[in-house]
């Protein structure tokens, strides 16, 4: 697929996802722990920097050629 | 024109029951819209196999361009070692297209605009990923998570963004189609509801927005049912990669 489209089609989602998730398990955490603003904080960064290692993945074609693992 | 109105096409009702001993599986018109569509996916592709042969006829010809179709997919979206598993994604891309055409025939339903249908499906490509990994790893494939030529304090930092980054991705996978069949079905729906209520002088308009709107769909139902494919084998190509 052209660069151009994979970067239309994923951009938005995969960061909201990522995010929304690092949200989650950072509130479900706060609330184990009673730590309230920190976690969601901490996992929030998390989540936004996993969408954009995702969405990184993706464009930069072949994803992962086994370099990085 | 109320908002209740539009979403109505979208609701889930039992039509029946299937009981299995104590269990009782109440049969939904999703579960029947996407039987319907995988039965006729089955029989079609049953049907267009006959012509298959060294000198194809008419049938043939569509089945080796569908074949050809997917192996492209797979092929350039994943390592050759991928291409074992050629059954399945041909199996995965059929599904995914059947279900999401199905929603296009009148007064049928969208199995596809429903987020359980397109988080199974998800769900079932993560399980082959897990799988994959299992196998190979056991359960040591966690060390994926910490690449290697990563500096010691950086693990507290890598870990989780790689831990989250594994986990989103059956989530994207199963809302972009379902966002997609979701938008297309909700904007059909608009254009029939001003197609109703449009004087007779102008209602030619909608309609024939609505025309060419389901052409568009039906490239749609074409082009999700192509990413998903795509989007699954970089999955499969990652957990392969994996260990190297």
């Amino acid at each position: 697929m052209d660069p151009g489209m994979r970067w239309a089609m994923r951009v938005g989602l995969e960061i909201v996802t990522a995010m929304m998730l690092g949200l989650g398990l950072g509130w479900l955490l706060d609330r184990r722990l009673g730590t309230f603003p920190w976690m969601i904080l901490l996992f929030g960064l998390f989540g936004l920097a996993a969408g954009l290692v995702n969405l990184w993945r993706v464009l930069a074609g072949d994803a992962g050629d086994g370099d990085g693992h | 024109m109320d908002i209740e109105h539009l979403i109505a096409e979208f609701a889930v009702r039992p039509l029946g029951e299937l009981r299995l001993g104590p269990l009782a599986l109440p049969i939904t018109n999703t579960a029947a819209a996407e039987a319907a569509a995988a039965l006729a996916m089955f029989l079609l592709l049953r049907w267009l196999a006959r012509g298959a042969a060294v000198v194809p006829d008419r049938r043939g010809v569509v089945i080796e361009a569908l074949v050809a179709f997917v192996r492209w997919i797979v092929e350039s979206n994943a390592r050759p070692e991928a291409m074992r598993g050629f059954a399945w994604f041909f199996a995965l891309f059929c599904f995914v297209l059947a279900g999401n055409l199905v929603g296009l025939v009148p007064a049928a339903f969208a199995p596809h605009a429903q987020i359980v249908t397109t988080g199974a499906l998800a769900v079932g490509v993560f399980a082959t990923v897990l799988a994959i990994l299992l196998v190979r790893h056991r359960w040591r494939f966690v060390r994926l998570f910490a690449p290697r030529g990563v500096p010691l304090w950086m693990l507290p930092l890598v870990v989780p963004i790689e831990a989250i980054s594994f986990l989103a991705r059956p989530i994207t996978l199963a809302l972009r189609l379902f966002a997609n069949m979701t938008a297309g079905h909700m904007v059909l729906g608009v254009i029939a509801a001003l197609a109703l209520a449009a004087p007779w002088w102008l209602a030619w308009l909608p309609s024939g927005f609505g025309v060419i709107q389901i052409g568009l769909e039906a490239l749609v139902c074409l082009l999700q049912a192509y990413i998903f494919t795509v989007l699954a084998c970089v999955y499969v190509d990652d957990a392969l990669a994996g260990g190297h």
